[in-house]
């Protein structure tokens, strides 16, 4: 999953109190663990829980990287399928991949109907709640998907994450490495015979 | 030394610990909030050994260092946008009484409406002040700038102005090298630690003056002001000698030969950079980094050269009725040339993002009959 220029760009979609800016960084500092270049931000108006939250990352081979948000990501992950869904996948590369937190294959299928790009999906919310994170109905996905997307994006090996995960949780952090190597082992390609359902 | 994912914020934080500052004092506003979070984390946590002062304004953040600098303390502030409106007449106090205080500032749009993307505008607009200022692309080049800015200060006795990008840099999280702290010392020495006021002999300074020791004055700092083009050149080599990176006045990155030439400050520099390194590219790349003093002999020396037949220049700001800052401060430094190259302007003010796909469409758009400034928002 690497561009021609050797760069890899990430943009993640979420709501604020998600711990989508904190999910940026931790993917960023696992890829420079492993010698690489990473630039992580997030954007956001006043700070607020619920509101939209879109953070960028990119991890490449050279120093040189455009310092903007991104426009024309190679991966895009998304919290929720209840984002609003051109937003979400607005500039999606063709042949770029997008990695869902979908309790159900159809509402995943529903939500990239038209698609010109690979689909990983997870139920993120329900694994995340098997680990007992986050309360009861507002469960914290963001281990979870960061999991997840190392095995999709190969930006990181899932033992850089789960040493990043180790140094910058101070608490559950059993419950937290666990959960994110069960979104690793979880997410699932999302196959075409899935329209057919 | 130690390498960390930091933000543009904390590597503020980081070089004001190495520097060893013995006064803090600001107060917290969108974007620079964790520049003061990280610091006050830093004090608690006993790492940073300086006063940790909070206040009710950023008027009284300044008033603080203005006083803990008379009384000889090396001494630090940290503000954006309308904070830095607000403390506007002590900025002229801090540069007139010849205080070493340094101070960043977080890049933001100034209201009204409210608005907190990143714009250059507020810290341009404390141009004439008396500050010198530089603009930073990168969050290593951040804390790097704090350490060499108060060694600039208090060398040419004039407060420093430290600027970079709102969110673009202050939230950005990217790698930086931490210096050891026995590193920086040689390169910065501690500041003498000395009684406030001596009793034994008192002083008042800055009393009332008349126009004529007020202009003698004024032309003293001018000169003073117009040194620091030779007194930087010296420290940003040691600086490099030491850390080994660089950071001249004036950054030039492309082909030796290019004709066009795209100018700008700050963190867009960095996108313009990538942006040239892409198939099929022959501009160059100009960024300005100090800013006062002008290093308008720098600039000529690039921009100036018989090759050179265009020029774009980037800016995050305006200045009503003129146009970009930057912009005109480049055609004033190319003034007299007897076959400059023709100069416009790429607008981007109000935190407008500078994205490759924009660039691609500034550099191939024809400006609108009459109209002298491509406006990024015509392009979208």
């Amino acid at each position: 999953m690497v561009n021609t220029n050797g760069l890899v760009e990430i943009r993640l979609h979420g709501r604020g109190g998600q711990g989508v800016v904190f999910a940026g960084t931790a993917i960023a500092e696992a890829a420079h663990r492993e010698g690489k270049y990473v630039q992580s931000f997030g954007i956001y108006g006043a700070e607020r829980r619920g509101a939209p939250v879109t953070a960028f990352v990119r991890v490449g081979d050279r120093p040189e990287m455009p310092r903007c948000q991104i426009q024309r990501p190679d991966i895009v992950v998304a919290f929720d399928a209840k984002l609003p869904r051109e937003q979400v996948l607005k500039g999606l590369k063709p042949g770029g991949l997008l990695l869902l937190n979908c309790a159900s294959e159809k509402d995943a299928w529903s939500f990239c109907n038209g698609r010109s790009f690979e689909v990983w999906r997870l139920d993120a919310s329900g694994i995340a709640a098997r680990h007992g994170l986050g309360s009861v109905g507002i469960p914290i996905i963001n281990t979870v998907m960061l999991g997840a997307l190392v095995r999709v994006s190969g930006v990181a090996t899932l033992d850089s994450l789960l040493a990043v995960l180790k140094e910058k949780i101070p608490r559950n952090t059993g419950q937290n490495l666990m959960a994110a190597e069960a979104g690793f082992a979880e997410v699932r390609e999302l196959e075409c015979y899935a329209a057919a359902l | 030394m130690t390498e960390k994912i930091i933000t543009g914020n904390q590597a503020v934080a980081q070089g004001v610990r190495l520097s060893r500052a013995q006064v803090v004092s600001a107060y917290p506003i969108t974007p620079q909030t964790t520049v003061m979070e990280t610091l006050a984390e830093m004090w608690a946590g006993g790492e940073f050994g300086g006063d940790f002062v909070a206040v009710e304004s950023e008027y009284s953040a300044l008033g603080y260092c203005v006083g803990a600098a008379y009384a000889g303390a090396r001494a630090f502030t940290a503000t954006s946008s309308h904070g830095l409106a607000y403390m506007h007449e002590l900025i002229h106090w801090a540069a007139g009484a010849r205080l070493p205080i340094v101070m960043s500032n977080a890049n933001r749009a100034i209201g009204a409406p409210w608005c907190i993307e990143s714009d250059q505008t507020d810290s341009l607009s404390q141009r004439d002040t008396g500050w010198l200022q530089l603009y930073c692309s990168s969050v290593q080049e951040i804390l790097d700038s704090i350490i060499m800015a108060f060694r600039l200060a208090e060398t040419a006795r004039l407060p420093v102005m430290v600027n970079y990008d709102g969110f673009y840099l202050s939230h950005t999280y990217e790698a930086a090298a931490i210096p050891e702290q026995k590193e920086v010392d040689l390169f910065l020495p501690s500041p003498p630690d000395r009684p406030a006021i001596d009793l034994d002999a008192p002083e008042n300074r800055h009393g009332l003056v008349g126009s004529e020791a007020m202009h003698r004055l004024l032309s003293v700092r001018y000169q003073a002001t117009e040194a620091v083009l030779a007194i930087y050149e010296e420290i940003y080599r040691e600086f490099a000698l030491r850390f080994g990176r660089r950071w001249p006045a004036v950054e030039y990155a492309g082909p030796p030969g290019a004709q066009t030439v795209l100018v700008t400050a700050g963190g867009m520099a960095q996108t313009v950079k990538s942006f040239l390194s892409g198939p099929g590219r022959g501009e160059a790349l100009l960024r300005i980094r100090l800013f006062r003093p002008f290093p308008a002999d720098g600039i000529r020396k690039v921009l100036g050269a018989p090759h050179v037949a265009r020029v774009v220049v980037i800016d995050r700001n305006v200045s009503m009725g003129v146009g970009g800052i930057f912009a005109q401060e480049v055609k004033a430094a190319l003034q007299g040339l007897p076959k400059g190259p023709q100069v416009s302007e790429l607008n981007v003010s109000g935190g407008l993002d500078l994205s490759p796909d924009l660039l691609a469409r500034a550099l191939e758009a024809q400006r609108p009959e009459g109209e002298k400034i491509n406006w990024a928002v015509n392009l979208l």
